[in-house]
């Protein structure tokens, strides 16, 4: 399946998001690496998984903000048993240059990605690092991040209908 | 333009500094070969006391850990400890945070240098690692062949198979005496040998014309992806697993160019 029939897809069966600042376990987001598994995220990041069907597979999908400085991740992967399949990084990053939303993906049937950690090795940036990006600014309202900001985000990227619980962690 | 003022511009050409609220973001020239973009931090403040504080990301440390680079080595954790009293860094475990904390406005030109400096020494680290991990797959191999007692059996490294095809070349290549089908053994931890091993095999069936075994060790069982895997087992001699079972993958191996199995060292 290739990630924009993922993108244009129905969603099914979308979980609700809750947030939280702990570090995930590793059941929230399998992710096979050297080290054992874990999304690498840390307590300096607020994070939420949601989770959907879309067309006959099932994913997950990582969305992530610093909570200090400008910067915001989404990983959207195919769940396969104890481990995902990544199909594209969304980023933001004010360190970056030039910077601006950007994606990292493999642009390949997602039946030819390894599950798992990948690397930059043959992920194409879009745009590339060295065009103008389209998209600078980080929030339209100039605030600072938040959960709701978050998954609306990530609910525009995606196309999903969402719900979201908020606590305090 | 001094040769001072060249070198100035080459270094600052391609430091950008982009301000947000409560701070600044610095992306470098370098490439975080993790991610594929820019090496960047972050200057925070001015704080209480107008000191500024120099932080990364907070991935810095949990990407290379996942990465294998984990600090429980102690060794690594040495050499890390050393890494950041040299740039006057310290790593914040609960938070995952890098940082140069109290820096006052006049440092940050100087502080900035440092951190940038800690962040490329890091990834290094990581990188030395990576081979480290790469090589020991390798190394692991190389010493079960060489140490193979087969009458007629030899074993090369990084040579090609054809002397005249030299597109492909496999990380062992295995000949038997009187036999004209030389094995090609490709060791795989991701698709791109697997998609090799396909390339070799398909040069040899139509252009090269010439009997050849080829066969792709994975370093385990989930190396590489699935279909790649489904491909190569239905294109070439065979795809073999590594790891937990490394004897009778080295006799798999041996079988296609007709030796009995044998005890392996």
């Amino acid at each position: 399946m290739l990630l924009k029939d993922v993108i244009r897809a129905p969603k099914r069966k979308v979980t609700e998001a809750v947030w939280s600042q702990e570090k995930p376990q590793r059941r929230v987001f399998p992710l096979s690496c050297k080290s054992g598994g874990c999304f690498p995220i840390t307590r300096k990041w607020r994070w939420s998984v949601v989770e959907f069907e879309a067309e006959s597979s099932h994913f997950r999908l990582m969305i992530a903000y610093h909570v200090e400085v400008p910067a915001f991740q989404m990983v959207l992967g195919e769940a396969i048993k104890n481990d995902t399949r990544v199909l594209v990084r969304v980023e933001y990053d004010v360190a970056h240059n030039p910077f601006g939303w950007h994606v990292h993906t493999l642009c390949e049937d997602s039946l030819l990605i390894s599950a798992g950690m990948i690397k930059p090795l043959g992920q194409r940036r879009i745009p590339a690092a060295g065009s103008k990006h389209s998209r600078s600014e980080y929030t339209l309202s100039g605030d600072s991040m938040n959960d709701i900001m978050a998954l609306e985000i990530a609910a525009k990227w995606f196309r999903f209908g969402y719900q979201t619980t908020f606590r305090i962690s | 333009m001094s040769l001072q003022q060249r070198i100035c511009k080459a270094f600052c050409a391609e430091v950008r500094v982009n301000a947000f609220r409560g701070g600044f973001g610095v992306s470098t020239p370098f490439a975080d070969a993790l991610t594929g973009d820019p090496i960047g931090f972050y200057v925070v403040g001015p704080q209480l006391g107008h000191k500024y504080k120099i932080i990364d990301d907070a991935l810095t440390v949990a990407r290379f850990e996942s990465d294998g680079a984990t600090l429980d080595a102690k060794q690594r954790m040495a050499n890390f400890q050393e890494v950041l009293s040299i740039y006057g860094g310290s790593y914040d475990e609960e938070s995952g945070e890098l940082a140069i904390p109290d820096v006052l406005e006049s440092e940050i030109e100087r502080k900035a240098l440092d951190f940038m400096a800690l962040l490329l020494r890091l990834q290094d680290m990581t990188q030395q690692t990576q081979e480290r991990t790469k090589n020991a797959f390798a190394d692991d191999v190389a010493k079960k062949l060489e140490a193979l007692e087969v009458d007629g059996l030899s074993v090369e490294a990084g040579v090609p198979v054809f002397p005249d095809n030299k597109e492909v070349i496999p990380d062992f290549v295995l000949r038997k005496t009187g036999q004209d089908r030389p094995l090609a053994l490709f060791l795989a931890r991701d698709n791109e040998k697997l998609w090799q091993a396909m390339h070799l095999q398909m040069t040899a069936d139509y252009e090269i014309q010439k009997p050849v075994a080829i066969v792709v060790l994975l370093e385990s069982g989930n190396s590489g992806a699935q279909k790649m895997r489904d491909k190569a087992a239905n294109r070439i001699a065979a795809v073999t697993n590594w790891k937990g079972d490394e004897g009778a993958a080295i006799n798999r191996i041996l079988r296609e160019i007709e030796v009995k199995p044998i005890h392996v060292h």
